[in-house]
């Protein structure tokens, strides 16, 4: 286990390395004022030591750190990634378990089909679909914000409905209700893909985990198929999702970018956007940086909570090891 | 598994709960505005005469005012004014207890006299004021109004009296002082500014004594207005005012269908049949200060001729640029003043729109047919003209069917100005947006000799008649003899030709049903003081 943690984390430390060289270059590339020394290693060192210290430069619209206007407008995007993964998970967990029951039947046609066409729609053109229908006929959902401009709440975490919930006025609730209707669609249209996944996955191993013979054991018991599942099926069908929901996280926040821009949402994607339309090079060069960084991050930390969540894992590590 | 199942269920359904028992206490006091783009500063004093002044209603007041109905002139800070006999001296008595903002970065200890009257203008006036030169020293409404020539002296005659002396009379000066651009700031958070160094600060972080207080900016996102208490017509019925500010006129209007603004600005021209269309949205249009032209250079031959220029006037059949470039959002234009001015003459005929006279008016004046010709005009939208190209295209057909062969040259707006400065060029398909409600300004910076210099007239027109009667008009304060010299100005015009009128544009508003007493200027300010919430 912690030969494996080390194994892991030495792959994300060189990642992050050879990462950091691209983006040196790139930055060289561009903005020929970096250059202040004849010697590249030069150059890279105080470049590594600056990025480390968190120092990615000055956004040149702004005028402020860029680190502090990521750290800023990055947890609007998280929010939304989170909140669409969790809404991608509660559709697609029982769905993907409808369709893996009735395999090759009706519903399992049905589920697949409404999939399929899920993973080919592209994003902006399914938000603006329901902008037009929610938004602009129904008049159910607004079409862009994170929440109504005559609510002041203050910035704390960054996250609004965390934000909303610590905050101290009175119009408490009415904020949190428009908050949740601003977020209704963006998460919507963002969870579209994550969840064709999840339903493909759970469908695949409960497909798989159902004709194993210890379910077979367990309906000769008389159990019921919903006893069965929740007992037996989805603690051995589940885990292997987990570590494909982090590998998703990249084309998510990809995902996010192109939502959030549809949307107004003030996120990472708009802030990227604009940064390249005015030039902003070091707000670019901080994006990527940061960005890359973090989906690096979570495709280990999901891998750890697979490690954690999922023992035949952990077997199989130890096997691998003992082999060695 | 059973408790996330229920903790899910709990969480699904508390928005909906919650909606169900909530008041929408903030919405019912507030109120959101989608406005076009970030105001150049928060002094409308150094605002250009192009951009929008929506903010400046909100933070200012102005000496006097327009009526919106009567499009007279009423008091504002000033309480009345006195005209002295040979219309050199006005004298201005002011209100007293009126209050200014009080906000985190000023505490005013007294309310507005004399000395702030005098502060606002001569930062305008005097070269040598402290505050002349913040923010660059360029005040261009009042360079086009020719303000700083006109204005001899500006004096204290008490706490609550001033008096305006002129260089020559003018009776425009009261209309120019109740534009948007003509504001009164504090002296006192002027002086505060100096001791703390800070003086550009005054141009940034407003101090007025409109309706509302500037709480917070955020470029390209929003402006946050507070109300104001001491407001002194009362506090505003709303506590807050919010400034969406939103580039795209489809986001605007996706916005305000979804109820996110409660009113919008500037419509676009091609929207504004949906907008009527809809059932929650009401659309406010008035006939803007505004006129589109195509303007002959009179300097030029054939066009120095007045019989050349009604015959080309006569081919454009003007109904059609009407429909298919404003989609009827403009009405003819039967003279450069549009018909809701207090100066409008209203017995001026109709230009006709007949080819076969025209074709037959250039022949007698033994025009070579075809005639070639070249028009002007720009690739950009006005305010006074949704497509100028398209109407010089329009322009192009009819022409060709009396046997004038019309070349269009696309300029670009800046190109444009020197051309016109320079004279060469001859015929062009542009307009005149003003800036105040008063006749002159139509008349003196589209016509008169002066003008050519500026660029503005576009005709190159001097004419010691047009002149005359310009001069005439801003020397009468009476108001029936003035309103006579411009109905004779207008005649004049009509004859001599050296513009053919085109439409005036509408100004349209956008708003919610529920949103009551939004007032709007036909220059193009928007006024929040009165707002309430049905």
């Amino acid at each position: 286990m912690l030969v494996y943690l080390i194994r892991r984390l030495n792959l994300l430390v060189i990642t992050l390395f050879l990462l950091s060289i691209v983006a040196f270059f790139l930055q060289r590339q561009v903005d020929t004022s970096f250059i202040n020394s004849s010697h590249v290693f030069a150059d890279y060192q105080r470049y590594l030591i600056a990025i480390l210290s968190g120092d990615l430069g000055i956004s040149t619209i702004s005028g402020e750190p860029v680190l502090d206007e990521i750290l800023r407008i990055f947890p609007a995007t998280l929010e939304l990634c989170l909140i669409s993964v969790f809404i991608a998970l509660l559709v697609g967990i029982p769905l993907g378990i409808f369709a893996g029951l009735s395999h090759g039947g009706r519903s399992d046609y049905g589920i697949m089909t409404v999939t399929l066409l899920g993973i080919s729609v592209p994003t902006f053109w399914l938000a603006m679909l329901l902008i037009m229908f929610f938004s602009l006929h129904l008049e159910w959902f607004p079409v862009s914000g994170r929440l109504s401009l005559l609510y002041q709440i203050p910035h704390v975490t960054g996250f609004q409905l965390v934000d909303i919930l610590i905050s101290t006025q009175p119009y408490k609730s009415e904020a949190l209700f428009d908050a949740i209707r601003h977020l209704t669609l963006p998460a919507l249209v963002l969870a579209t893909v994550p969840a064709t996944e999840v339903i493909r996955q759970v469908r695949y191993s409960i497909g798989e985990e159902m004709n194993k013979n210890y379910i077979k054991a367990a309906q000769a018991k008389g159990l019921s198929t919903f006893q069965i599942i929740r007992r037996h099926g989805l603690r051995n069908a589940l885990p292997p999702v987990i570590p494909n929901l982090g590998l998703q996280f990249g084309s998510i926040l990809t995902t996010a970018m192109i939502t959030e821009t549809v949307f107004s949402w003030p996120g990472i994607g708009p802030w990227m956007i604009s940064s390249i339309a005015a030039g902003d090079h070091s707000s670019i060069q901080g994006g990527l940086l940061f960005i890359a960084t973090f989906v690096l991050l979570v495709s280990v930390m999901t891998d750890l909570l697979h490690l954690i969540l999922d023992p035949l894992k952990r077997k199989e590590l130890y096997g691998k090891h003992e082999h060695l | 598994m059973k408790s996330i199942t229920r903790l899910f269920s709990v969480l699904l359904t508390l928005p909906f709960l919650m909606s169900c028992k909530q008041t929408n206490a903030v919405k019912d006091t507030g109120v959101v505005y989608c406005s076009r783009g970030n105001p150049s500063s928060f002094n409308p004093q150094l605002a250009q005469t192009e951009s929008n002044l929506d903010i400046s209603a909100q933070l200012y007041s102005t000496l006097v005012r327009i009526d919106p109905n009567t499009q007279m002139v009423i008091p504002g800070l000033a309480k009345s004014w006195r005209v002295s006999r040979d219309g050199l001296r006005y004298r201005f008595k002011l209100r007293q207890g009126i209050q200014f903002h009080a906000t985190q970065y000023f505490t005013p200890s007294r309310s507005l006299n004399a000395d702030d009257v005098l502060f606002s203008f001569n930062r305008i006036l005097d070269p040598l004021h402290p505050y002349f030169l913040v923010s660059g020293g360029d005040y261009p409404f009042f360079n086009n109004t020719q303000f700083p020539s006109l204005i001899k002296a500006i004096r204290k005659l008490g706490p609550y009296e001033v008096e305006f002396e002129l260089n020559h009379p003018d009776t425009s000066l009261l209309a120019n002082l109740a534009t948007e651009f003509a504001v009164v700031l504090s002296a006192q958070y002027g002086k505060q500014l100096i001791r703390t160094a800070s003086p550009e600060q005054i141009d940034q972080l407003p101090i007025g004594t409109g309706p509302f207080k500037l709480n917070d900016f955020k470029p390209d996102h929003m402006i946050r207005f507070e109300r104001h208490w001491g407001y002194w017509e009362g506090g505003a019925p709303m506590q807050q005012l919010v400034f969406d500010i939103t580039a795209g006129p489809t986001q605007r209007l996706a916005k305000l269908i979804t109820g996110e603004c409660d009113a919008m600005a500037f419509p676009a021209a091609s929207q504004v049949n949906m907008i009527a269309n809809h059932e929650d949205l009401l659309l406010n249009a008035q006939t803007g200060s505004n006129v589109a032209v195509w303007a002959f250079n009179t300097q030029k031959a054939p066009f120095n001729r007045p019989e050349v220029r009604r015959a080309l006037a006569a081919a454009v059949d003007r109904s059609t640029i009407l429909r298919a470039v404003y989609y009827n959002t403009g009405v003819l234009a039967n003279s450069i003043l549009p018909p809701t001015s207090w100066a409008y003459n209203p017995n001026v005929d109709d230009y006709q729109y007949a080819p076969i006279k025209a074709k037959k008016l250039l022949q007698q004046a033994d025009i070579n047919l075809p005639l070639r010709l070249t028009i002007h005009v720009t690739s950009t939208g006005t305010a006074f003209n949704p497509n100028g190209f398209k109407t010089a295209e329009f322009i192009q057909a009819d022409l060709r069917k009396i046997g004038v062969e019309a070349e269009i040259i696309v300029v670009e707006r800046h190109q444009l100005a020197s051309i016109l400065a320079q004279g060469n060029y001859q015929t062009v398909i542009t307009g005149w947006n003003a800036v105040t409600s008063d006749p002159d300004n139509f008349f003196r910076a589209q016509l008169s000799c002066q003008a050519i210099k500026n660029a503005t007239n576009a005709s190159q027109w001097c004419d010691p008649t047009t002149d005359g009667l310009i001069q005439r008009g801003i020397k009468q304060s009476r108001m029936v003899p003035r309103i006579r010299i411009y109905r004779e100005l207008q005649k004049h015009v009509q004859q001599e030709m050296p513009l053919l009128p085109i439409a005036h544009s509408l100004k349209f508003q956008s708003y919610r049903k529920d949103i009551q007493g939004l007032t709007t200027t036909d220059t193009g300010g928007i006024n929040f003081s009165g707002v309430y919430r049905n």
